[in-house]
C-alpha cells in the first residue's frame, strides 16, 4: 500500500472515528442517516455501524424529506453489518416502487436497488466557459447528476468537459468551499479524471482540513470574527460526512461503489 | 485560432487608443513618491514590449507614449532624486529601463544608472527573488547587464519553484508565479526550459487561469495568459475560450476593468477609472501583443535561456 493510500485509510479512519461517537440528538433522523451512510462508505467496522445504527429510532419513512441516496446506502451498510432498519427498510420499499414506475429512473439508486435499467453512455457537462459561470448551486446540481448518471462512476460515460473538474476543484478549495470541492473531487474519480495533478492537490488540501480527533473543518478563524461559537458538532457535521464521503469514492474499494448491485 | 488572432487585433487598436488619451494620468501628480510611479513604470515596460514585437515599426500611439516617458525621465529633478535615494532605484530606473533598450538614451538618466552602478546597486537591494528577477531582467534587456535572468539559483528560490500546492497561495505569490515567469520568458517566449520545469509552470498555471476567470479577475487572468503564450501552450480549450471571456469584458472605451472596478461608483471620476483599470489593460495589450507576435511568424527559441 502506498504512503498515501495509507493516509487516506488512516484519515477515513479517524473521521469514522469522530462520527461514531457523536451524541446526536435522538430527534434529528436525517443525522442519523448521514452518519450511517459516512460510515458505510468510508468502510467503517461492522460494530461501529451496527452500534450507530441502534441509535437510529424508528421513523415513519413519509416524514423522510432527505437524499434518498444517504438513506438506501445506511441501510445497506447496516445490512452488510448484519441487521437491519425497519423504517429505513420501508423507505427503501418506498423508492422501489417509485423507481420501477419511473421512466427517467436515477441510474446510481437503481443500482444501489438491484433494478435493471439501461444507461445512457453519455453525460452532457456545459462547456468551460458556463461552468466558470456557474454559481456554486449550479455546480453542486451538477454533480449530483453526474453521481447519479454514472452510478457514482461505475457506469463508464463519454462526457467531453471533464478534464476541467480538477481545475475547477482546484478553484473551489481556493475559495475553501470544502462541500463544492468534495462534490468535485468525487465527479473527477467518476469520470475518471482524477489523475491530474490539480486532483491530487486538492485531495491534499482536504486532509489538512481535518483535526486530530477526526473532524474536518478549520472553522475557529470565521467564528471568532463572526463572535460566534465554533464548538458545537453540528458545524463539522456535514463537512465530515461530505469529506469522507469524498476520500472514500475517490479510494474506490470503498465509497458507494462497493453498494452496487 | 484565426478568430483569437483578429479579436487581440481589435483589442490592440482600442486598448491603445484609451492608453494614449489617458497619458496626462499616468505622470506621478507627487514624482517624489515613489508609490506614484508604478504606473509610468508599467507603461514604459509595455512601450519596450510592443517596440521590440513589432520590430520599431512606426506607430503614432506608440510615439505618442516614448514622448510622454521621455518628457517626464527628462526632467533633472527625476534623475538626481534617485541618486540622492538608490533605494528607490526601483521604480524610478524600472521606467527608464525599458525606454533605454529601445535605443533611447537620456544623458542625466544615463549619468544615474552609472552613479547608481559605481555605489553596487540595483545588485545591493535586498529583495525578493521575483523581483531580483525582474531587475535582472530589466538591466539585460537595457544592455546594462550582459547576463539575462536563468532559472538557475535566483529562479530555485521563487514561490513557483518551491510550490507544494498552488491552492493556498496568496494573491502576492500568484503575482510572483505570473511575473518570474514574464521574466524567464521575456515574456512572450519561447523559451528553452527544462522539461520538468515548464511542465511544473503549466500544471500551476492553467489552474490559476480557470480560479480567477472563473471569479473574474481580469488582471491575473491577462497575467496567467500570457505566460502561457510564453509557455508555447496557446492552442488549448482553456486558453481560447478564457481568452474569449477576457475580449468580451473589454469595456466600449478601451480599457479592461481591474479587480476593484465593480466598487467604483457610477458618477467616478476619471482619475477614479483609470487607477482602477489601467494596469488591467496594459496587462491585456501586452497579452495581445504577444499573442500577435508569436503568431505572426515562426519566432526562434530564445538561446539565451538554453
Amino acid at each position: 500500500m502506498s504512503a498515501k493510500s495509507m493516509r487516506d485509510r488512516l484519515a477515513l479512519k479517524k473521521a469514522c472515528r469522530w462520527l461514531s461517537v457523536l451524541a446526536i440528538p435522538d430527534e434529528e433522523t436525517e443525522s442519523h442517516i448521514l452518519r450511517l451512510f459516512a460510515l458505510g462508505v468510508a468502510g467503517a467496522a461492522p460494530a461501529q455501524i451496527r452500534a450507530c445504527g441502534a441509535r437510529l429510532r424508528r421513523f415513519d419513512w413519509q416524514d423522510y424529506s432527505g437524499d434518498p441516496v444517504p438513506a438506501i446506502v445506511a441501510h445497506l451498510s447496516l445490512q452488510r453489518a448484519g441487521v437491519s432498519h425497519d423504517s429505513l427498510a420501508s423507505l427503501e420499499e418506498a423508492y422501489r416502487s417509485v423507481l420501477l414506475t419511473s421512466e427517467e429512473a436515477a441510474h446510481l439508486l437503481c443500482r444501489l436497488l438491484a433494478i435493471t435499467f439501461t444507461p445512457d453512455r453519455a453525460v452532457q457537462l456545459p462547456d468551460v466557459e458556463r461552468l466558470v459561470r456557474f454559481s456554486r448551486e449550479e455546480i453542486l446540481g451538477i454533480c449530483r447528476t453526474i453521481l447519479l448518471a454514472t452510478a457514482a462512476g461505475s457506469i463508464p460515460v463519454d462526457s467531453y468537459g471533464a478534464g476541467f473538474l480538477p481545475a475547477l476543484t482546484l478553484s473551489y478549495a481556493r475559495d475553501w468551499d470544502l462541500e463544492t470541492c468534495c462534490a468535485l473531487l468525487r465527479c473527477s474519480a467518476y469520470l475518471s479524471v482524477n489523475n491530474a495533478k490539480e486532483h491530487q492537490w486538492a485531495v491534499d488540501w482536504l486532509l489538512d482540513q481535518q483535526m486530530s480527533d477526526g473532524r474536518f473543518g478549520l472553522l475557529h478563524p470565521e467564528a471568532v470574527h463572526g463572535g460566534v461559537s465554533a464548538d458545537d458538532w453540528h458545524s463539522y457535521f456535514e463537512r465530515t460526512v461530505y469529506a469522507a464521503w469524498a476520500l472514500a469514492d475517490a479510494r474506490g474499494e470503498v465509497g458507494i461503489a462497493s453498494f452496487l448491485r | 485560432m484565426e478568430s483569437l488572432i483578429r479579436h487581440a487585433s481589435e483589442s490592440t487598436e482600442k486598448g491603445l487608443a484609451w492608453i494614449v488619451d489617458h497619458l496626462d494620468l499616468f505622470v506621478p501628480e507627487d514624482p517624489f513618491n515613489p508609490e506614484n510611479m508604478k504606473s509610468l513604470a508599467e507603461l514604459s515596460l509595455l512601450f519596450g514590449c510592443l517596440f521590440e514585437w513589432r520590430s520599431g515599426a512606426a506607430d503614432a500611439r506608440l510615439e505618442a507614449i516614448q514622448s510622454q516617458l521621455v518628457q517626464f525621465l527628462s526632467k533633472p529633478c527625476i534623475p538626481e532624486w534617485v541618486r540622492k535615494l538608490p533605494a528607490y532605484y526601483s521604480p524610478y530606473l524600472v521606467a527608464y529601463l525599458p525606454l533605454r533598450s529601445t535605443g533611447i538614451r537620456l544623458p542625466m538618466m544615463e549619468e544615474a544608472t552609472k552613479a547608481l552602478g559605481r555605489a553596487g546597486y540595483p545588485y545591493g537591494l535586498e529583495m525578493s527573488p521575483y523581483r531580483e528577477l525582474e531587475l535582472q531582467y530589466l538591466t539585460w534587456k537595457a544592455g546594462i547587464s550582459s547576463k539575462p535572468p536563468s532559472w538557475g539559483t535566483v529562479y530555485r528560490r521563487t514561490t513557483l519553484a518551491r510550490c507544494r500546492n498552488p491552492i493556498y497561495f496568496s494573491l502576492p505569490e500568484v503575482y510572483s508565479v505570473t511575473h518570474t515567469l514574464f521574466y524567464l520568458t521575456d515574456f512572450t517566449g519561447p523559451a528553452a526550459i527544462a522539461r520538468a520545469d515548464r511542465e511544473l509552470a503549466i500544471s500551476v498555471v492553467e489552474p490559476l487561469l480557470l480560479h480567477y476567470w472563473r471569479k473574474p479577475d481580469w488582471d491575473l487572468t491577462s497575467e496567467l495568459l500570457l505566460n502561457l503564450v510564453a509557455l508555447d501552450r496557446f492552442e488549448t480549450h482553456l486558453f481560447c475560450a478564457s481568452f474569449k471571456g477576457l475580449q468580451q469584458s473589454w469595456r466600449p472605451d478601451g480599457s479592461v476593468p481591474g479587480p476593484a472596478f465593480g466598487e467604483l461608483a457610477s458618477d467616478a471620476s476619471r482619475r477614479d477609472v483609470f487607477e482602477r483599470c489601467y494596469h488591467t489593460t496594459l496587462v491585456a495589450l501586452l497579452l495581445c501583443g504577444a499573442l500577435l507576435h508569436r503568431t505572426a511568424e515562426s519566432v526562434d527559441v530564445c538561446q539565451v535561456y538554453a
